[in-house]
């Protein structure tokens, strides 16, 4: 542990340099942190492996905070892991009450990175035999179960929030199928062997739509003036966040545990936190209103999952989320292997990798809380002036993924969608994480029935996820339905005694 | 969070659950027609996605059926106010008229600043898209932002200039010269530096 801290003194420098790059790209839309990642790697390359690594570790320790302040402050998400920041964050910044909500949100974020840092710390040797006992049976059924669970908490309609995590699903199964090389509603264009890009459609959901509706609305993106001073609505989010902290401490466990599951994603992470608050809260009915609880909830499980996910990344060499996979490539680069004997020949590193990502998670939000003010008065000024920016910004995010004209196209069509979406009350955001995790659900599907054939479905830990989520479909029409003969019982009953008058 | 705008008002959303349903129905179908490993997941998901679909459109007939007909937006000075249905957190509908949206600060208080419908919006998106196409991101951007500030905001030519001729120059700076990105340069090939 010591040895790690004193490695990480001699590269302080470049701890803040990942920090301020990983920030200062993950506000602008659609370019999230890991984005800055993927694309500096090959110069972090040309470093000392020490300061490399400290480096790329701080970009992806604050890959999630940057993405709070778009999120909260303009409804667009800088990437699939601000998408649950909206549901309660916009809101608030529609009250005026924006400053207050990214405060809680990046102090929500740091605490749940520092929890995420301390539980890879000691973690660790203990956690190997519940990550290999995460096979891809295990893994299929636990994205069902996240699909049907986060559907009950995208808002009143049931229907309507399922059908548009199926819709996603469904849309992330254009281009090639990996396995056999099969074309799936590419229509002959080699442009769509790869399917639909994430960010592409994520801006055109998000991004686009949002700016529609401020055109048709017109005015700003704040319905009123900031309601109090940004320095008191900076206080107003850390106080809180520490009011909080039972829910904070909630969805960064949930986060967590999510993170260690590999490739579940950042959207699944922040979700299944902000599930997870919303029903053991006594506001929990006034999730997605604008309850600073609910950015709380969202953002505490942002940072928790990176330190989850880097525990298979370093401890088996099994990628936890795209943006570990990138920290994969990385590590390999420098010439550390990560996997068991990381922990054995190289202990010095993953101390200063922990080190790194409490560290980074500090400055991180205090570099953003310091940014914040300026960027809330953004959101007072005329949607004449910042339409056309944030429409010129989010079609660069979209264009930058592979450089290819089709995704701006793509981007175009899905604000079309979005719009829909929005306009006729189904989810978004469940649109958005049946897309990132269809892919998933089929690969583990299909390695599951090749290692273990149809029987996988009745391995046990995938009968009880899938009977828990056919109960959870299936359970509130048949309460519903025996609420009611209760009640027309007693009813009934209460008019034959004659205390009810017909 | 997405809030629920209409609950069977309007005939959109019957439309809109048609156009679902038709659309994964389509797409049930074509993945039949491909190999077995290609067409398990899809299939799998994609049953169960259609009679979903097929449910929340016989729902929303049978609302359009039953409820009286949309009344449709209403203008308000300068603004435009939404008229619809919104569902309670316990699930009863309420008809709210929308007034939350006071001016911002700042903004003339004219009919000039009322916002124009969802179908003219997306239209001024679908414009920078084929703009970008033909002239390349540096020139469609000022192109863009200039055109919609001046027709739309009826923003004061000064500010219309200075945002037009920085926008090139940031995304020049931020994209090309800081994150090592080319720009997309169109099919005229654009003039200016990528």
């Amino acid at each position: 542990m010591a040895d790690g801290l004193v490695l990480l003194l001699d590269a302080v420098p470049y701890l803040l340099l990942g920090v301020f790059l990983a920030t200062g790209v993950a506000v602008i839309p659609g370019l999230g942190g890991s984005f800055a990642l993927a694309v500096l790697l090959p110069f972090l390359l040309r470093l000392d492996p020490v300061a490399g690594i400290v480096t790329m570790m701080a970009m992806a320790a604050v890959s999630g905070t940057g993405n709070t302040i778009t999120s909260v402050l303009f409804g667009i998400p800088g990437s699939a892991s601000g998408v649950v920041s909206t549901f309660d964050g916009f809101p608030m910044t529609q009250r005026g009450e924006g400053v207050r909500a990214v405060a809680a949100g990046l102090s929500a974020s740091m605490v749940g990175g520092l929890i995420g840092a301390l539980v890879l710390g000691v973690s660790l040797p203990v956690l190997r035999p519940l990550v290999l006992a995460l096979r891809p049976p295990e893994l299929f059924a636990l994205i069902v179960l996240s699909l049907v669970f986060m559907s009950f908490v995208a808002g009143a309609d049931r229907l309507k929030a399922l059908l548009s995590a199926l819709l996603g699903v469904m849309l992330s199964f254009i281009g090639m199928e990996a396995s056999t090389a099969s074309q799936r509603w590419t229509f002959g264009d080699l442009r769509l062997w790869d399917g639909l890009q994430l960010v592409p459609v994520l801006l055109g959901v998000y991004a686009v739509a949002e700016m529609v509706f401020l055109m048709r609305r017109g005015g700003a993106i704040a319905h009123r003036p900031q309601q109090q001073r940004p320095l008191r609505q900076l206080l107003a989010g850390v106080r809180d966040t520490a009011h909080h902290w039972f829910a904070v401490l909630q969805s960064a466990a949930a986060g967590l545990w999510v993170g260690i599951a590999p490739g579940m994603g950042d959207i699944a992470a922040q979700f299944i936190g902000y599930s997870q608050v919303a029903r053991t809260s006594k506001r929990g009915h006034l999730f997605g209103t604008g309850e600073v609880e609910g950015v709380i909830a969202a953002d505490a499980a942002t940072n928790s999952k990176e330190g989850g996910a880097l525990i298979p990344t370093l401890a088996f060499g099994i990628p936890g989320s795209s943006g570990m996979a990138i920290i994969l490539a990385g590590l390999l680069a420098f010439g550390v292997q990560p996997g068991p004997a990381m922990l054995v020949e190289y202990v010095d590193l993953v101390w200063l990798i922990i080190w790194v990502l409490a560290l980074a998670n500090i400055l991180g939000a205090l570099l953003c809380m310091g940014i914040t003010p300026l960027l809330a008065k953004v959101t007072n000024l005329r949607g004449s002036l910042i339409v056309a920016p944030i429409l010129v910004l989010s079609l660069l995010g979209s264009y930058s993924v592979r450089g290819a004209y089709l995704d701006v196209v793509t981007m175009l069509a899905f604000g079309v969608v979005g719009v829909l979406l929005k306009e006729f009350g189904y989810s978004r955001p469940l649109f958005l994480v049946g897309f990132v995790l269809g892919p998933l659900l089929e690969r583990n599907y299909l390695l599951a029935s090749r290692l273990f054939g149809p029987s996988f479905l009745l391995r046990p830990v995938v009968v009880v996820l899938l009977v828990i989520a056919v109960a959870a479909i299936c359970w509130p029409p048949v309460a519903a339905r025996v609420r009611r003969m209760l009640r027309a019982r007693q009813v009934t009953a209460r008019r034959r005694s004659g205390h009810v008058p017909r | 969070m997405d809030e629920p705008q209409r609950v069977g008002r309007h005939p959109g959303g019957l439309l809109f659950a048609c156009c679902l349903t038709g659309l994964l129905l389509g797409m049930v179908l074509s993945a039949a027609g491909f190999n077995a490993d290609a067409r398990t997941v899809p299939l799998v998901i994609g049953v169960p996605a259609l009679l979903v679909a097929s449910l929340q459109t016989s729902r929303e007939f049978r609302a359009f059926s039953r409820e009286p007909r949309w009344q449709g937006h209403r203008r308000g000075i300068g603004r435009i106010r939404p008229l619809g249905t919104r569902v309670t957190p316990e699930g009863s509908s309420i008809t709210e008229i929308d007034d939350r949206w006071p001016e911002a600060a700042g903004s003339p208080a004219s009919v000039a600043t009322a916002g124009v419908p969802s179908a003219a919006g997306l239209l001024w998106v679908a414009g920078l898209v084929a703009l970008v196409g033909v002239f390349g991101i540096l020139v469609a951007a000022p192109m863009f932002t200039a055109a919609y500030m001046r027709s739309v905001g009826r923003e004061r030519w000064i500010a219309v200039v200075a945002l037009s001729a920085g926008t090139p120059v940031v995304l020049h700076l931020l994209f090309t010269w800081l994150l090592d990105v080319e720009l997309y340069r169109g099919m005229v090939g654009g003039w200016m530096p990528s």
